[in-house]
């Protein structure tokens, strides 16, 4: 090969690169400014999603895959009060330090995991797709600390690459603390429900129970499955009832805005109990009625310690006024009915005095007889010692008011004091002029009871008195067909009962509160004093701390029940 | 002849004295009164009296007061409490000197007959027996 040849190739060759190298660089010239419009772009664009995170309301960041902020928003400045720019580009878990004071993997760490939930430990863990949620509190944030619903996902690039992720926080404490108020409230609402020792229930515009407390169901004697559901009013005693709706019509309707009023209700099993009920409308706040919601409390008790207190009270008064009187009338009464016996006695033969005096003034005591007789004079003598009698048995019942406490206590066996009553009862005189005792049917239904101390004589006048009492009610035949008064015995953990039971015309309803008062009778002017209840009351109630009650209901009978302490109460 | 039972009435309403006095003196026994407990025991230190009826409330002093005071007079006495007052009861002394429930007569006296009849038997128990320790 030839110099030349040689030299040509070789500037061919150096040509050959030297164009290829021309033309190399101008590739590269293209490509990095190829590059460069792309970066600016992404720039731009990359600018453009920061100022839309920067406008975000909820504190939003970015980390790249090397766990550095790229994004910081102004909401995250707001509440790190941390600015964008000592917090971007640093790494390191940088971003965690304003929350928890520590370095440490948080969601936007987790969510570049393939299992985020086992990174870290929330409460509430979610996961849609590649987004998570989660929820924290963090107790050193602020006082009484912050809670905070995180939203995490990763970020990728057109090639599906992961590139980063992003995380956005959203305060939710006052929600958290309202719904923390919220069940704490109804926790104690349930407690209050539980634990009450009234009755709680919420009812319809209708009277329909839509919710009950243990305690009302207890009240009502009604399981509580069987009581929701159940009308309102028929819990009602029938001699309220009408009073009772009226009232809860006015309720609901808005014409009055509470209840307050003691009501007479009735148990499933019958018996009655006083409740004093408060119910208020509960109002949606639309101002419509949703519901009554009501506290029924049991004050049968209190009002029987009223009710005795009342009565006591008009006994004392009585019993004061007798105390006075008695000493007084006692003595013109004797003068009365023991000059009556004598005027009895003068006038028949008999005594020595009297067969003298006749014989000296010559009067047959036949003709005398005779003579009374015809006048009725022997039957006006039994009117003044009938009189005089009935006067002097009201004094001695009013004396009956005036005690407090009974002396001679004696265990007493109750079957025996029962059956002596009655025969009392059968050979009464007022009670054996306008009815025979024996027409009435006597059951005696008497429970196996140790003797209960007591004054026997005294237990025996208040059987006596209500016994009477039924024969009277009984005597009118048109209402009577078949009389039976029923005694029973029993007894119940405190007391030994009596009840004495007729199936006579009843006690009308406007009179029942009123049959133990002193002197209140329904009897005719000159038939009842008025004091058989009432010195029964004050026996059984004043003298011996037991209880008299009466159950009626007009045209079926009465029942009385007379209630002593089986252990005899100590007087102070 | 036997001795008419002895019986002194100590009340201050006459009426009551007087009807008492009426029935037992038909009855046959021979009745003293008093109006008030000085005239009663004055009768007890110059009469015999068998058995004594004493009101509770004497205007000069109570029943119980007159009868213990009485017994120091007359030890052989018998009494009977005559009152309106159906919750009284025998004080613990006047248990002691052994008087016992029956021993008590309601006012009024509804029937004049017990009353005679619970004389006689006093009077046939004998003097009452003074019950000490």
């Amino acid at each position: 090969m030839s110099l030349a040849v040689v030299t040509i190739f070789l500037l061919c060759i150096i040509l050959a690169f030297e164009r290829a190298a021309t033309s190399r660089t101008a590739a590269l010239k293209k490509e990095i400014g190829e590059r460069k419009r792309i970066q600016e772009a992404l720039q731009k664009s990359e600018k453009h999603l920061a100022d839309i995170i920067d406008f975000l309301p909820d504190p939003t960041f970015v980390i790249n895959v090397a766990g550095e902020v790229i994004a910081w928003n102004r909401a995250c400045e707001e509440i790190t009060g941390i600015p964008a720019k000592e917090m971007l580009g640093r790494g390191d878990f940088e971003y965690a330090l304003p929350f928890y004071g520590r370095r440490r993997p948080i969601l936007i760490d987790a969510v570049l995991e393939n299992d985020p939930e086992s990174i870290l430990q929330y409460a509430i863990f979610e996961q849609n797709g590649d987004t998570v949620m989660a929820e924290a509190f963090i107790p050193d944030f602020r006082p009484g600390g912050i809670y905070l619903l995180c939203t995490a996902r990763r970020l990728y690039n057109d090639a599906g690459t992961v590139i980063g992720s992003i995380e956005s926080i959203h305060d939710i404490t006052i929600r958290k603390l309202t719904e923390k108020a919220h069940l704490e409230n109804e926790k104690r609402l349930q407690i209050i429900f539980d634990t009450s020792q009234s009755g709680i229930v919420q009812m319809d515009a209708q009277g329909t129970l839509l919710f009950s407390n243990q305690r009302m169901a207890e009240m009502f004697a009604c399981p509580l499955d069987k009581l929701i559901g159940t009308n309102y009013p028929e819990h009602v005693h029938p001699s309220e009832r009408k009073q009772g709706i009226g009232l809860l019509s006015q309720l609901v309707s808005g014409a009055i805005d509470h209840i307050y009023t003691e009501r007479h209700y009735l148990r499933r099993d019958g018996s009655d109990f006083w409740g004093f009920f408060s119910g208020k409308r509960l109002e949606g706040s639309d101002g419509e009625l949703k519901a009554v919601v009501a506290i029924i409390t049991d004050i049968t008790e209190n009002k029987r310690i009223q009710d005795i207190m009342i009565q006591t009270e008009k006994m004392i008064m009585v019993g004061g006024l007798a105390a006075g009187m008695a000493h007084e009338l006692n003595n013109p009464l004797g003068g009365i009915l023991q000059n009556t016996q004598n005027i009895q006695r003068r006038i028949t033969s008999g005594l020595p005095t009297n067969n003298k005096v006749a014989e000296e003034i010559g009067v047959d005591f036949n003709l005398v007889q005779q003579y009374l007789q015809r006048r009725g004079i022997n039957e006006l003598l039994k009117h003044i010692t009938a009189a005089g009698t009935r006067a002097a048995d009201i004094i001695a019942n009013m004396l009956v008011f005036s005690r407090k406490w009974t002396t001679n206590l004696e265990p007493t066996l109750l079957p025996q004091i029962i059956d002596r009553a009655l025969e009392l009862a059968n050979c009464d005189y007022d009670l054996k002029k306008q009815y025979d005792f024996r027409n009435i049917q006597i059951v005696r239904e008497y429970q196996d009871l140790p003797p209960i101390v007591m004054n026997s004589l005294e237990i025996e006048q208040v059987i006596l008195n209500i016994v009477k009492n039924a024969a009277q009610a009984m005597s009118d035949k048109t209402l009577t067909l078949f009389p039976r008064i029923t005694l029973r015995t029993r007894y119940t953990d405190q007391y030994a009962l009596i009840e004495v039971e007729d199936n006579g015309p009843g006690i009308p309803e406007n009179v029942a509160d009123r049959i133990f008062d002193p002197f209140f009778t329904t009897k005719e002017i000159g038939v009842g004093t008025g004091l058989g209840l009432s010195v029964a009351y004050a026996l059984v109630v004043n003298n011996h701390r037991g209880i008299i009650k009466v159950d009626s209901q007009t045209g079926r009978g009465a029942r009385f029940t007379i209630s002593l302490p089986l252990t005899p109460q100590v007087s102070e | 002849m036997t001795v008419a039972i002895s019986v002194l009435l100590a009340d201050d309403n006459q009426l009551v004295l007087d009807s008492v006095e009426a029935w037992l003196e038909d009855d046959g026994f021979a009745v003293y009164t008093a109006t008030s407990a000085e005239e009663a025991l004055q009768v007890l230190t110059t009469q015999p009296i068998d058995v004594v009826l004493v009101d509770l409330k004497l205007p000069d002093m109570s029943g119980e007061t007159f009868i213990t005071k009485a017994l120091r007079i007359r030890p052989l006495s018998r009494f009977v409490i005559h009152t309106g007052s159906r919750s009284y009861g025998l004080s613990s002394e006047l248990q002691q000197l052994g008087m016992q429930d029956d021993d008590i007569i309601y006012k009024p006296i509804q029937s004049l007959k017990e009353l005679t009849e619970l004389i006689q038997i006093k009077v046939a128990e004998g003097p009452h027996q003074c019950r000490t320790k």
